[in-house]
Order: C-alpha cells, then sequence, then structure tokens
C-alpha cells in the first residue's frame, strides 16, 4: 500500500504516489540548478513540466490511474539527466580552458575563502582575475585619504551577496557548474577545480592565517552594525509613515474642509481656503482643476512615502514597480492639471492697466504730516486680516504702496495717485480700476491716507494696486508718522535708510534727494539733548501704541485715539522744529 | 577521449540545422518535433530539445504562439521568424559544403 498524493502539472491532476513524486521533484530540482538563471529557465522548466506531463497522460489509463516510481523513471529516461543535455548544447564551450580567464562568465560573490574582513577585495579580484592584495592596497589608500574607501566598502559588503553554496563558488569563478565540478570542489577544494598549485595555496593558507584574527574582529563588529542598521531603517521607515500620515490627514483637511484652516483674527474666522479660491481664481471649473491637480501633486509623494514607511517598518514584499508607476503617472498629472491650470489663471492676468490722477497739495506751516489710517472704523465690519478684508460683497485690499520723488515742477507739491489691475482684455482691468474706491483726506498740514483700498467682491483680486507718489520739490519738507509703516515702499533718501527706520522723522527734499532732517541729532543725544528729548519719548509712546496693535493684529485700536495723538504730537513736533530754527 | 562525447558533439551541431528545417516545413509544437528527430535517431534524451528551443527563440530565429489542444493544456506552436528563415538557408548552405567536404575526405576510409 502507498500513498498518493494529486499534483498539478500543466493544467492536468494526476495521482503520484508520495515516493514517486519526491523523485520527480529531485528531476526537477536538479534541471532548475543546472539551468541556473539562464535567461528564460522558468520557460524551460514550465515546458518540460508540460512534456512529461504528457507522457504520463500515455501512460495511465482506465485500469492503471496511479503514477509510480516506475512510470517516473521511466520519464526521466526519455527526457534523460539535466548533466546529459543541457551542458551538451549551451553556448559556451563544455570544456572551458583555464588560459582563457577573460572569457568566462564569472559571477559576483564575496569570497568566504579568501577573506580578510567581508570577502570584498577577494571577490572582486576574483571577478576581475586580479590579485585581490593591490585591491586591499588601493582601499587602504582611498581609507586614509578621505574615508571613500569605508564607505564603499560597507555598501560593496551589503550589495554583494556571498558565496554560501559550493555552485556559488564554483560561478564565483567563473567555472561551469557540474556534477563533476561539484563534487572535485567538495573533495578537493576550489583550487583544485582552478588547476592552481602550490603558490595560491600557500597565499591561502597565509590569508587564513590573518583571516583568523582579523575576520572575527571585523565580523562581530559587522554582525553590530547591520543590526543598528537594520534599527534605523526601521526607525526611518516609522518617520516616514507617521509623518506622510499627518500631513495627508492635515492636507486632507486643509483642502476639503474650508472652513477649519483659516487666517484668523481675533478668534473670527476671516480667510478660508474657499476664500481664496473664489478671490484669486473665480472661476469655479479652474478652480476645481488646480484643487484636483494640487492634490494630486502633493498626495503622490505623500502616498509613496507611506509606501515605503511600510516597506521598511514591516518588509512587506509586493508589486513596487506598479505601484510606482502609479504613483508617478499620478504625480505627473497632478503636475500638468496644475500647471494647465495655472496658465487659465494666467490669462485671466494678461492685460495690465494703469489710470493716473493729479492733485495739488497746499498748507500753512512747515512740514506736511503724512499718516494713515490702519483702523478706521469702517473696516471694523470686514471680517479682515492685514492685507485683505472681507465681508458678502465688498473687498479691502491692502496693496497700497507710498513712495516720495523729487517734483519736477518748482514750488507746486503734487500727489500722483496711480490705480492698476490686470484682466483678461484692457477693457476687464480699466472696469476694476474704476471700480477701485481709495480714500484720502487732507486737513491743512495733515494726511491721511488709507491703507487698504475697496472693490466689488465680484470684481476678484486681480492684482489691483494704488501707488501714491509725492512729488515733493526742493525745499519743502515732510513727516513721516509711524501710522505709514504699512504702506510706505522704498522711498529714495540720501541716507540709503530702509523704510522702516525713516517712520518718526522729518525730511526735507533737496537737490541730490530726501535727506533727514532729525536722524544724525537722534543718534548723538548729547549734541542738544534738551531740545529733542520730547520728541524722543513721543517717538517711544507710539512705540508703544504700535506694538500693541500689532499683537491684537490690526483691527481694534480707537482711530480717533491714534488721530488726535498724532495730531498733537505732529503738532508739538512742527513747533519744536520751529523754534529750532 | 569518451566516444560518447564526440558522437554528442556530432550530433549537437546538426540538431539545430534539423529543427530549423523541421520548422520551416510547417509549425510545429515541441512533441511534433521530438517525434521527428527521434524518428531520425537524431537525440537520444528528449530534454535536450527545451533549452534549445529557449535559445534559438532568444535569439529571435523562433517565435511561437499559443494554441489551445483538445486533448490537455495549450500548447506552444513554434514556427521560424524572417531571421530565422535567413539563419536557416545559411546554414543550408553551410551543411552542404560539409557534405561536399566530409564524403570527399571519407572517401578512402576503412569500414
Amino acid at each position: 500500500m502507498n500513498k498518493t498524493v494529486s499534483v498539478n502539472i500543466n493544467g492536468l491532476i494526476f495521482n503520484i504516489e508520495e515516493q514517486a513524486f519526491e523523485k520527480l521533484n529531485n528531476y526537477l530540482d536538479r534541471i532548475r540548478k543546472y539551468l541556473n538563471n539562464s535567461e528564460g529557465a522558468d520557460e524551460v522548466i514550465a515546458d518540460i513540466e508540460a512534456r512529461i506531463g504528457e507522457l504520463f497522460l500515455e501512460n495511465i489509463n482506465d485500469r492503471k490511474e496511479v503514477i509510480n516510481s516506475d512510470d517516473v523513471e521511466k520519464v526521466i529516461r526519455i527526457m534523460g539527466r539535466p548533466e546529459d543535455y543541457i551542458g551538451e548544447d549551451s553556448e559556451e564551450p563544455v570544456e572551458t580552458t583555464y588560459t582563457k580567464k577573460g572569457r568566462k562568465r564569472r559571477r559576483l560573490f564575496r569570497d568566504p575563502d579568501n577573506q580578510l574582513i567581508g570577502g570584498v577585495c577577494a571577490g572582486l579580484s576574483n571577478y576581475f582575475g586580479w590579485d585581490p592584495v593591490w585591491l586591499r592596497i588601493i582601499l587602504i589608500l582611498l581609507f586614509v585619504f578621505g574615508g571613500f574607501g569605508f564607505v564603499a566598502y560597507i555598501i560593496l559588503w551589503i550589495v554583494i551577496p556571498k558565496a554560501e553554496t559550493t555552485a556559488e563558488k564554483i560561478m564565483m569563478h567563473g567555472e561551469p557548474v557540474t556534477v563533476e565540478n561539484i563534487k572535485k570542489v567538495v573533495d578537493e577544494g576550489i583550487d583544485a577545480l582552478l588547476g592552481k598549485g602550490e603558490n595560491h595555496s600557500s597565499r591561502s593558507a597565509r590569508a587564513q592565517n590573518v583571516k583568523n584574527g582579523f575576520s572575527r574582529f571585523f565580523g562581530g563588529i559587522m554582525s553590530i552594525f547591520f543590526s543598528i542598521f537594520r534599527f534605523i531603517g526601521k526607525i526611518i521607515g516609522a518617520v516616514f509613515l507617521i509623518g506622510a500620515m499627518i500631513a495627508l490627514v492635515a492636507l486632507s483637511i486643509a483642502l476639503f474642509d474650508p472652513e477649519v484652516f483659516a487666517w484668523h483674527d481675533n478668534g473670527l474666522n476671516v480667510f478660508s481656503l474657499k476664500d481664496a479660491k473664489d478671490l484669486f481664481i473665480g472661476d469655479s471649473s479652474i478652480s476645481s482643476l488646480m484643487t484636483l491637480g494640487i492634490v494630486m501633486l502633493v498626495f503622490s509623494p505623500l502616498i509613496a512615502l507611506i509606501y515605503l514607511g511600510l516597506k521598511l517598518v514591516f518588509k512587506i514584499k509586493s508589486n513596487s514597480k506598479m505601484i510606482g508607476g502609479s504613483l508617478l503617472i499620478m504625480f505627473m498629472t497632478g503636475m500638468g492639471l496644475t500647471i494647465y491650470s495655472g496658465l487659465k489663471v494666467n490669462s485671466l492676468h494678461k492685460r495690465s492697466e494703469t489710470i493716473e490722477q493729479f492733485e495739488d497739495l497746499e498748507w500753512n506751516g512747515n512740514s506736511l504730516k503724512l499718516m494713515s489710517n490702519t483702523h478706521t472704523e469702517e473696516y471694523r465690519n470686514f471680517r479682515r486680516n492685514g492685507l485683505i478684508g472681507l465681508d458678502e460683497e465688498n473687498v479691502s485690499f491692502g496693496h497700497v504702496e507710498f513712495t516720495i520723488l523729487k517734483s519736477t515742477q518748482d514750488s507746486i507739491v503734487q500727489l500722483q495717485i496711480r490705480k492698476s489691475s490686470n484682466g483678461f482684455d484692457s477693457r476687464d482691468a480699466k472696469e476694476r480700476i474704476e471700480n477701485i474706491t481709495y480714500n484720502w483726506s487732507q486737513n491743512n498740514d495733515k494726511v491721511i491716507f488709507d491703507s487698504h483700498m475697496e472693490f466689488k467682491r465680484s470684481d476678484l483680486i486681480r492684482n489691483q494696486e494704488v501707488d501714491l507718489i509725492l512729488r515733493l520739490p526742493v525745499g519743502k519738507s515732510v513727516f513721516l508718522d509711524r501710522s505709514m509703516r504699512r504702506i510706505i515702499h522704498d522711498i529714495p533718501n540720501n541716507l540709503n535708510m530702509w523704510d522702516g527706520d525713516m517712520i518718526g522723522h522729518y525730511w526735507i527734499m533737496t537737490e541730490t534727494g530726501l535727506e533727514c532732517m532729525d536722524c544724525e541729532e537722534e543718534k548723538d543725544p548729547e549734541v542738544n539733548p534738551g531740545e529733542f528729548e520730547d520728541e524722543e519719548l513721543e517717538i517711544e509712546e507710539f512705540d508703544i501704541e504700535e506694538s500693541e496693535d500689532q499683537e491684537s493684529d490690526v483691527e481694534d485700536l480707537a482711530p480717533e485715539g491714534i488721530n488726535e495723538g498724532e495730531g498733537e504730537e505732529g503738532a508739538e513736533g512742527s513747533g519744536e522744529k520751529d523754534g529750532g530754527k | 577521449m569518451k566516444l560518447e562525447n564526440t558522437k554528442a558533439q556530432m550530433r549537437k551541431g546538426v540538431l539545430e540545422y534539423c529543427i530549423l528545417s523541421i520548422l520551416q516545413a510547417q509549425e510545429a509544437y515541441p512533441s511534433d518535433i521530438l517525434q521527428e528527430l527521434k524518428d531520425a535517431k537524431l537525440i537520444v534524451v528528449e530534454g535536450t530539445i527545451y533549452p534549445l528551443l529557449m535559445r534559438l527563440k532568444n535569439a529571435g530565429i523562433l517565435t511561437y504562439r499559443w494554441e489551445e489542444s483538445k486533448s490537455g493544456p495549450p500548447r506552444k506552436y513554434y514556427r521560424l521568424t524572417d531571421e530565422g528563415e535567413k539563419f536557416l538557408s545559411e546554414l543550408h548552405m553551410t551543411w552542404s559544403e560539409l557534405e561536399n567536404a566530409v564524403k570527399k575526405t571519407t572517401k578512402t576510409l576503412k569500414r
């Protein structure tokens, strides 16, 4: 009585005795070993299996249903032993002559028989047919000069597999893997196969002696290094995984829930991503395309990171080519969509137009006090941050820039107000300009500029801009109030001062440009301490108010307070100036 | 020098030529080819042919298609490619030359 197993050979089911199955399995394994990764080896095995299936089919009938050992032996006799035919028809000559080293097809392994540390040098010299000593000398030199050798060695150690089996050792030397060769190597050692005499053996023995000390020491270090390396890999994987997941969740929320991520001001939800898309893009189809593009563009690398993290942590083996490929396609598509919608948006900005007007400014007194009302009452209804404010219908937009230039006309001070906007064509842009409301006011020697313009929400944000240019003739002077900080922009001056440093000072126009009237005195208070002490104090008061203003982020200072305060101080300042002269 | 080895070498050179000739006549699947070769006593063991077919296929000389079979699983039907045809005609010329040469030089052979 014999136990049978049922096997599937090329789609046909056979009942086969267990012993016979073992025999058949051994046979196929042996063929596989002989083919040894040659091109199409799997296919050859499959073909041979198919043929075996056919032969079995001829051997069974209604009376005999089970394949037994005899049948298998018969089939093996028909098919032939692998050593009978595989070497016979391979491209390589059956007997390789030892003199033609260069033509032998070797495979790269680390050589455990001649290793000093990891067998990398020995393996490489086997592969290239060099003496390992020279390679070792080169490596040590590379190690001494810059440490590159060490890194290279470690990498090679990790990358190159060790020759473990006798067959691998034979392949390493480029000899054909045959039963005779394996037998020879197992019985007499690899040197017998290579036909090397005393010379090699003695070198090998020498290496053996050095090896014992070296390789035990370095082997220990390396095994520690490898486990640390693996551990670090897992940590990196975990970081990838967790980081990418957090980013993914956060981005999803930001993109799909418009109310969560928004600019906040005093706890008030002022400005959401949805508002931003509505205002900056306007066209809903383009904005959806852009959202989709950005989602694909940003999410695909995140998914890749998560995948990589999973692989590193859990050592998952999967079809990374397919996943990588589809992620790449997703990334490229996302990039394409983003670029396309970006170009579309750009076309809405294609045309830029500018409209200018000039206003004459006259006043009694010395210097013109320039200030800005960032905080007037009318803006309080807006949900806003510093730059942009919103309500249902209107937008307040802080793209206002102020500068001072020398007047080309004598004695007349002029304010040049230049409004500009983009649009898809000239008319579109000009309509937007018409819709811009910009307010400023003059009360004798005080000029107050709004820090924001206003326009209809339906106009969308199309780079609307208000440029204020004060045309100052030679000899006229101005005081830049601290409140001007938000709107002044690159005012040319002879001291080459930054805008932030120019505020709080008096400036006079000379033939060569703007000159500071009180900066030097301030830097050196001992020259004239009494006279300017008050002013310094006043400036510090401003500092306090301004910093409060910054903390509450723009909104809530009583405008009257500021205006009054500035008015007084301005008056005092000019009074002192008068006295000073 | 083993006799078997020399015999095998001699057969091996001719084997490719014969397989290609069989396939030039008509498409065939390996068992058909084997039958013809065995009838002609060109091969002893069947296993020989599979790596050889694979090598010829990888070299672009042969190609195959799958065909359903009534009596079992699908079969591979091999045929010559255009390159294979050229290859075969070269082999054919070489074989004719060889045949003449061998006949001439073995004329005086004692049997």
